[in-house]
């Protein structure tokens, strides 16, 4: 089975991409051959799509990576070094990389895992995507279906 | 000799759902502040329904919180059935009871094991007990998927469920096919619930070990939750109220507002509720207190046995009523999988609307007592929305346990660090869930 999950904070500006992009595949109807899951800001459950039976995990994610707001770009976690501090895993610290490094050390299943990163331009409480963003949203959706469709080939 | 000077300032407490500042001042041993600030914005779920059709109001105010999104969903559902006319069937009840108490499990493990078990453990998050206790973070996972396996079999998933729908159910458990493969899927359910007994128990000894480890300190309050005549208070019933002597009240959940009496502070952005005292508390604590004679044989023996009793006023205890609420919910949806197959399963279709007006829904969520309001004109569209949240009712009990409890501190002349981590490890017992959490990532990439 394959995965793609929308992480993030509605209340809290860009940091809702991921849910909003899952969000609208759901709606449009373009997860035909995947499930596109809301995950929200309850990052644990994400260790539990970490199983023998998962294909591919794609998240997508605000991420910092150094981009100009609106930015996007697709990596392994093992491209990258996390620079968050953070005391441990909640839904308020965790992140996806945390999750996994969690995962490893108990030696949980890791499947092969994309992150469709998108460099945020505001995370302050706000309900709405910063217009950076909202102007590309189309390209993220093709880029996470793209995505998830070249991996299956 | 008591601490004559503290100063803390905790910005964001950590393994809570949110953001929450801890601020005391002591000089010369007068206490100059001592507050629980919330720094937390109006989100608006309730303009956003106005204008919104019924069928759309619960998938909506589910966004409210990824944590509790099931029981924001059956708050709303209840609210807009109140308000359409809409009677729902017997399945239906219990295929949300069953999804009802799936949340409270999934959270109450996700809060026990990984924000509450790293002070008790005196490590500060889970990642440091992998090499000394692996095998407890491995049960942990075990059951946090159990909690999600059993919401998705019945809600479809478990953050924003998507089968419960106005007036029933979209779909069959397991997105089953036929009425036959439903109770298949019920029946490998009940399974997967009586397998996780065995972590339960060893839960359970987990928590007789640590138990040594929560703090003493008890503040006679009042408590608020639902009290159901059939069953524990979980999923439905009237507003239940016990004062610290006892007397109890009960209250129609369309009164929910002289329950809440929300009022604003200058201390904090998110509104403090206050009802007969000048705070309450709702949550598994207040829950068991209300309800601990309808709690589940199987669990009573757990509580029993970790010496709970009833009325409890240690606000720490709360993490203890999550962990005996858990096995509770796993018990209860053994039961509820039960009557659904001696009853038999029907491909029922959702009730339509007989009536349209106003309505309250109240449920329970992890946090506790959650009430949601909406009118609807006549083509069922949202022209009014109020939604209460437990955390929102459990900042003023919050508050006034720093009151007592920092002057305690004072005269056990705790050093500043300590007193830091018991009014941090006080809040994470409340299992705040602050909607204002983020957890983007920042990365740089490898060379």
């Amino acid at each position: 089975m394959r995965y793609l999950l929308g992480l993030g904070n509605y209340a809290m500006g860009d940091d809702s991409i991921g849910l909003r992009l899952v969000e609208h595949i759901a709606e449009q109807c373009l997860d035909i051959d995947f499930e596109a899951i809301e995950v929200g800001n309850n990052g644990m459950l994400v260790l539990t799509y970490f199983t023998e039976e998962t294909d591919l995990i794609l998240v997508v994610d605000a991420v910092r990576f150094g981009g100009a707001p609106g930015d996007f770009t697709l990596f392994s976690p093992d491209e990258v070094d996390t620079q968050k501090v953070t005391g441990g895993i909640s839904t308020h610290e965790g992140d996806i990389l945390r999750l996994i490094e969690l995962a490893k050390q108990i030696d949980q299943p890791i499947p092969p895992i994309r992150i469709l990163a998108i460099e945020p331009s505001s995370m302050d409480i706000d309900q709405g995507l910063s217009p950076e963003l909202e102007s590309r949203f189309e390209e993220y959706v093709q880029a996470a279906v793209e995505a998830m469709r070249q991996e299956l080939e | 000799m008591a601490t004559q000077n503290a100063k803390i300032d905790v910005h964001h407490v950590t393994r809570v759902e949110g953001h929450g500042n801890i601020v005391v001042n002591v000089t010369d041993g007068t206490i100059e502040k001592c507050e629980w600030q919330v720094p937390e914005a109006p989100r608006f779920f309730e303009a956003m329904v106005r204008g919104r059709h019924y069928s759309e109001v619960a998938r909506i105010t589910s966004r409210i919180c990824g944590i509790c999104s099931v029981g924001h969903t059956l708050a709303s559902l209840k609210a807009s059935e109140a308000a359409l006319g809409i009677e729902i069937s017997q399945q239906t009840d219990l295929l949300r009871r069953l999804l009802k108490h799936a949340e409270n499990f999934d959270s109450h493990i996700l809060h026990v094991y990984f924000l509450v078990a790293p002070d008790l453990l005196g490590v500060p998050s889970v990642f440091p007990l992998v090499p000394t206790h692996g095998d407890v973070v491995k049960r942990a996972l075990r059951m946090k998927r159990l909690g999600h396996e059993w919401g998705t079999c019945i809600g479809g998933r478990t953050t924003h469920p998507t089968r419960a729908v106005v007036g029933g159910f979209a779909s069959l458990p397991g997105g089953a096919r036929s009425v036959r493969e439903a109770e298949d899927n019920l029946r490998e359910l009940k399974e997967k619930l009586l397998g996780a007994v065995p972590d339960a128990v060893a839960t359970f000894e987990l928590l007789g070990e640590l138990a040594g480890g929560i703090p003493p300190f008890t503040r006679p309050t009042e408590y608020i939750g639902l009290v159901d005549d059939k069953e524990y208070g979980l999923y439905d019933g009237k507003i239940g109220c016990v004062m610290p002597d006892g007397t109890r009240e009960l209250f129609e959940v369309s009164d929910y507002r002289s329950v809440t009496n929300e009022y604003m502070t200058d201390q904090s952005t998110a509104k403090f509720a206050k009802h007969n005292m000048d705070s309450y508390m709702a949550g598994a604590l207040a829950r068991i207190n209300l309800n601990y004679d309808r709690l589940h044989p199987e669990a009573m023996k757990l509580a029993e046995g970790l010496g709970f009793k009833t009325l409890c006023f240690n606000p720490y205890m709360n993490s203890v009523a999550q962990f005996i609420e858990a096995v509770h919910n796993v018990y209860m949806s053994v039961g509820y999988i039960d009557q659904l197959l001696e009853i038999g399963l029907k491909d029922e279709k959702p009730v339509e609307p007989t009536r349209f007006g106003r309505g309250v829904g109240a449920t329970e969520v992890p946090r506790g007592i959650l009430f949601h309001e909406y009118e609807y004109d006549q083509e069922g569209f949202c022209t009014k929305g109020n939604c209460i949240i437990p955390t929102n009712q459990n900042h003023g009990n919050i508050q006034r346990d720093f009151d007592a409890l920092v002057p305690e501190l004072l005269a056990m002349d705790k050093t500043e660090k300590e007193m830091e981590l018991m009014l941090e490890m006080l809040v994470r017992a409340y299992d705040p869930c602050i909607s204002c959490s983020t957890h983007y990532l920042d990365v740089t990439f490898k060379k």
